[in-house]
C-alpha cells in the first residue's frame, strides 16, 4: 500500500490534514479499494479503543472519603510535621547506637576511655606532634 | 448541577460532599486513563485513589487556569509512568535472579492472547506499545481528548502528538494483524 496515502489516512482521522492534503487523500481513496478497507479497519480499531473507557465504580468515592476522614491522608504541611515527629525516635535510637559503638570500639582498641583515647592522640609524644607539624 | 469551580471552592471550606461530587464526576475518566496506561492490574485502584488524594492535598494550591479533568489526567499519567518504572525495576531484578538460579529461559505467554476477546486483545496490544506511544493513544483514543488537548496535557507540540498517534496506530494495527 502507498505509504503516503496511508499516512494521510491516519492523520485525517484526527483532523490533521490541510484542505489540499484532504483532497489528495480523497483521490487515493476513490482509486484504492485496499485503502478504503484500511480506513474501515482503522475506524474499527479506534472504536474498539474508545470502548475501553471504564464506567465509574460506585463505591470508589465513599472509600476515598472514608480514607481521608480516617486521618490517613494529611495535608502536606501536617504530613511533613508528622513525618519529623515520627522520625525522631528512630534518629535518636541510631545516635545512641552509634555512640555506644564508638565507646566500645575505643575501649577495645585503646584499653581506656580517656579524652586522648577518643581523639586518637594517646600514644603520641610531643616530639611526634612536632615532627608531624614539620611535614 | 454545580460546576467544578464551585465544587472546588466548597471543598476548600471542608465540604466533603462537594469533594465527593468532584470525585464521582471524574473518577471514570481517571480510571480509564490509569487502566489504559497500566493494563488490567491490581494497582489500578491504588493509583486512581492516589490521584484524588494528591488532588485533595493540593486543593488550596489548585489554580483554576487549567480544567480540573486536565489537571487530574496529568497526575494520573505521572503516577502511571512512575508505576511503570517501578514495574520495570522489579522485572529487571526478578529476571536477574531467575537468570542466576535457572538455566532455562522463561517463556513469556503475555504476547500470545489466543482466543481472547477484542477488548482484551486491544488492551494487550496497547500494553506492548512503548509508553510514549501508549500515552497518546490513551489520551486521544480512549479518554477522547483532542490532539491539541493531548499536547497540552503532555506538554508536547501538537505535531509531535499527531506523529506519535499515527505511528502508534500503525504499530497497534500490525500487532493486532499478527495476533488475529
Amino acid at each position: 500500500m502507498n505509504e503516503k496515502a496511508l499516512n494521510l489516512l491516519i492523520y485525517s482521522l484526527d483532523n490533521q490534514l490541510t484542505p489540499l492534503e484532504q483532497e489528495e487523500l480523497d483521490q487515493y481513496l476513490a482509486s484504492s479499494e485496499a485503502l478504503r478497507e484500511e480506513k474501515e479497519a482503522l475506524l474499527e480499531m479506534r472504536a474498539g479503543l474508545a470502548s475501553l473507557r471504564r464506567e465509574a465504580n460506585e463505591n470508589f468515592a465513599d472509600q476515598l472519603i472514608r480514607k481521608i476522614q480516617s486521618g490517613k491522608v494529611e495535608k502536606p504541611v501536617q504530613n511533613f510535621q508528622l513525618a519529623v515527629v515520627k522520625l525522631f525516635p528512630k534518629v535518636a535510637a541510631a545516635c545512641v547506637i552509634a555512640m555506644v559503638l564508638t565507646v566500645l570500639g575505643t575501649f577495645y582498641v585503646e584499653g581506656n576511655l580517656s579524652l586522648e583515647a577518643f581523639i586518637g592522640v594517646q600514644d603520641l609524644s610531643p616530639e611526634d606532634a612536632y615532627s608531624l607539624l614539620d611535614y | 448541577m454545580q460546576s467544578d469551580i464551585e465544587l472546588i471552592a466548597l471543598s476548600r471550606q471542608g465540604n466533603m460532599l462537594a469533594f465527593r461530587q468532584l470525585v464521582q464526576k471524574h473518577e471514570a475518566q481517571i480510571r480509564s486513563t490509569v487502566l489504559g496506561m497500566l493494563g488490567d492490574t491490581s494497582e489500578i485502584e491504588d493509583v486512581t485513589q492516589e490521584v484524588f488524594i494528591r488532588f485533595y492535598r493540593s486543593l488550596d494550591k489548585f489554580r483554576e487556569e487549567a480544567a480540573l479533568s486536565t489537571y487530574l489526567t496529568r497526575i494520573a499519567i505521572n503516577l502511571s509512568l512512575n508505576e511503570i518504572k517501578k514495574r520495570k525495576r522489579k522485572k529487571n531484578w526478578l529476571s536477574s535472579i531467575q537468570k542466576n538460579n535457572s538455566p532455562r529461559d522463561l517463556i513469556d505467554h503475555s504476547t500470545d492472547p489466543g482466543r481472547a476477546e477484542m477488548k482484551d486483545l486491544l488492551r494487550r496490544a496497547l500494553n506492548t506499545l512503548e509508553t510514549d506511544f501508549r500515552v497518546v493513544v490513551v489520551l486521544r483514543l480512549i479518554d477522547g481528548y483532542s490532539v491539541k488537548e493531548t499536547a497540552e496535557i503532555l506538554n508536547l507540540p501538537v505535531g509531535t502528538v499527531a506523529s506519535r498517534l499515527a505511528r502508534a496506530q500503525k504499530k497497534l494495527k500490525t500487532i493486532l494483524n499478527n495476533w488475529m
